[in-house]
């Protein structure tokens, strides 16, 4: 599985700088951007994604989000498909997903890739 | 005040502007019922369970909320709730325009909760709490945690550690819940909340606190008098010329406090977690309440269990309003206070229950060991009872 941004992004990253921005704690990339979080529809993507990056399972992101979107503080990562995934990602600068590596194209920038 | 948030909302979303946007719809539910071992003369804690007949009218709730990107970093949204212990009457329960100024800022005004304690702002959402039921002895209904305002989040690292800090000040008007004397109308003009939270590697350490005023002449002359003419003394207080404001909460000299401290650690499938709150209103009849909870718990795969300690007391020596000169007067008014303060007392043992049966919703249980300060308060049938079993069992859900 490979974490993708637009290809004109030029900003850094690292395990950590992914985690916190899929829990809403860093909204910009490095590069001082605006960061748009996206995240596929599919349970078991999001399962491997959640144990790598953040050691939790998918329903204790579940109920963080909940807590986070229910008391105000911030909204949870947009749900697409991995294919609308990387047509946004593609099109827009501000946008990260994550995705199968299978799925993804030349015009998007593989920022991590992970098992 | 509530229907004035609810005309608000409701001319917000349905104008040209809002229907322009997407608005996103999610909710939450719980439909949670359970009974006691025994038919008590009270409520085991305010306004809950208390007899052997199944009910889901105490805890079961249904809220739905609609949020709304304005643009330039502007949002609104607006939660709707139905509780069962209120008929499921519809409500706005949260109506609010936010504005992030940066990564780290945003400030939000309009209706609320504010985290007086820990989980006071998501006391509602059974579904994003380890436990199936937050501790009662902590958590009692605190209706004030709602309040119309403005509210500031902050939220930053420092090095590894994430903190927040959460900062809110605004009004809350409405019904009170009292064992004595049932619903009392209430005007708090000022609330002031300040709480922070640090945050490293599956160590929370959080801490808080929230200053009020409080008005109610039916909390005073309903309650209060009514109190002192039951034991007799009112009558005396007067004569002997008694400075009411010794004894009254709506008085400039009274304000509410409340505190709270804690720590939550996950570790693998461990997590622990204990906090310690008091309430105190200065300068009146009521007295200091100090609550506790400690929980360990454990989870296999989507099955988890947890074991709770809780206790919920009143400190006998925290007021004065007893001290005259007339020793018969002082004996009535101490007799008062001793009253006042083991009322509510109670301890409890909890073991919890929750099976991750779907990926947004849990089914929960509990069977809680209640154990009273004032037997004679909590009689069954004429009989004096110290303790009682509860039950409950539910499905938490989020959508």
């Amino acid at each position: 599985m490979v974490v993708i941004v637009n290809a004109n992004n030029e900003a850094s990253f690292d395990k950590v700088s992914i985690s916190r921005m899929y829990i809403g704690r860093i909204k910009s990339f490095t590069t001082g951007e605006k960061a748009i979080v996206l995240q596929p529809n599919s349970m078991a993507l999001q399962d491997q994604f959640n144990q790598y990056f953040l050691s939790r399972s998918s329903v204790q992101v579940k109920a963080y989000w909940s807590k986070m979107l229910f008391s105000g503080k911030a909204k949870p990562p947009r749900q697409l498909s991995s294919n609308e995934i990387v047509k946004q990602v593609e099109s827009n600068p501000f946008y990260i997903g994550y995705v199968s590596e299978k799925d993804i194209n030349d015009a998007v920038r593989v920022v991590f890739r992970f098992p | 005040m509530k229907a004035k948030i609810a005309f608000l909302l409701s001319v917000l979303f349905s104008s040209t502007a809002i229907a322009n946007q997407t608005i996103e719809w999610s909710g939450f539910a719980s439909i949670r019922g359970g009974f006691l071992s025994d038919d008590l003369n009270t409520p085991i804690y305010f306004n809950r369970y208390q007899d052997k007949d199944f009910t889901l009218k105490k805890e079961s709730l249904f809220a739905i909320q609609a949020d709304t990107d304005l643009g330039n970093n502007l949002s609104a949204a607006v939660q709707l709730m139905a509780k069962g212990d209120n008929d499921f009457d519809v409500e706005a329960q949260w109506a609010y325009i936010k504005y992030q100024f940066d990564d780290h800022s945003q400030i939000l005004a309009g209706r609320f909760n504010i985290p007086i304690f820990r989980n006071s702002d998501t006391v509602d959402i059974g579904y994003v709490h380890n436990l199936s039921r937050l501790s009662p002895a902590v958590y009692l209904p605190l209706d004030i945690s709602i309040i119309e305002g403005i509210r500031f989040n902050y939220q930053n690292y420092y090095d590894q550690w994430h903190y927040q800090i959460v900062s809110s000040f605004g009004s809350w008007d409405g019904d009170i819940v009292t064992q004595a004397a049932g619903n009392v109308q209430t005007d708090i003009d000022s609330v002031l909340q300040l709480s922070i939270e640090v945050e490293n590697d599956g160590l929370t350490l959080f801490a808080g606190m929230t200053h009020t005023t409080f008005e109610s002449e039916e909390y005073d002359h309903k309650l209060i008098d009514g109190l002192l003419r039951q034991v007799g003394v009112y009558d005396e207080l007067v004569a002997q010329d008694y400075d009411f404001k010794r004894i009254y909460l709506s008085d400039t000299e009274t304000s509410v406090r409340y505190l709270m401290a804690g720590i939550y650690y996950e570790k693998g499938p461990w997590f622990a977690n204990s906090e310690i709150t008091s309430l105190i209103a200065f300068n009146s009849i009521d007295q200091k309440n100090e609550a506790w909870q400690m929980t360990l718990g454990r989870k296999f795969g989507e099955y988890q269990i947890a074991l709770s300690q809780e206790q919920n007391r009143q400190i006998n020596d925290s007021t004065s309003f007893y001290k005259v000169e007339n020793p018969i007067t002082q004996a009535k008014l101490m007799l008062i206070n001793d009253l006042v303060s083991e009322i509510t007392e109670f301890e409890a043992t909890s073991l919890h229950f929750r099976y991750d049966f779907h990926p947004q919703a849990a089914l929960t249980s509990s069977l809680a060991n209640f154990e009273f300060s004032n037997s004679e308060y909590h009689q069954d049938n004429g009989e004096d009872k110290s303790d009682a079993i509860l039950f409950t069992i539910g499905i938490d859900l989020i959508f």
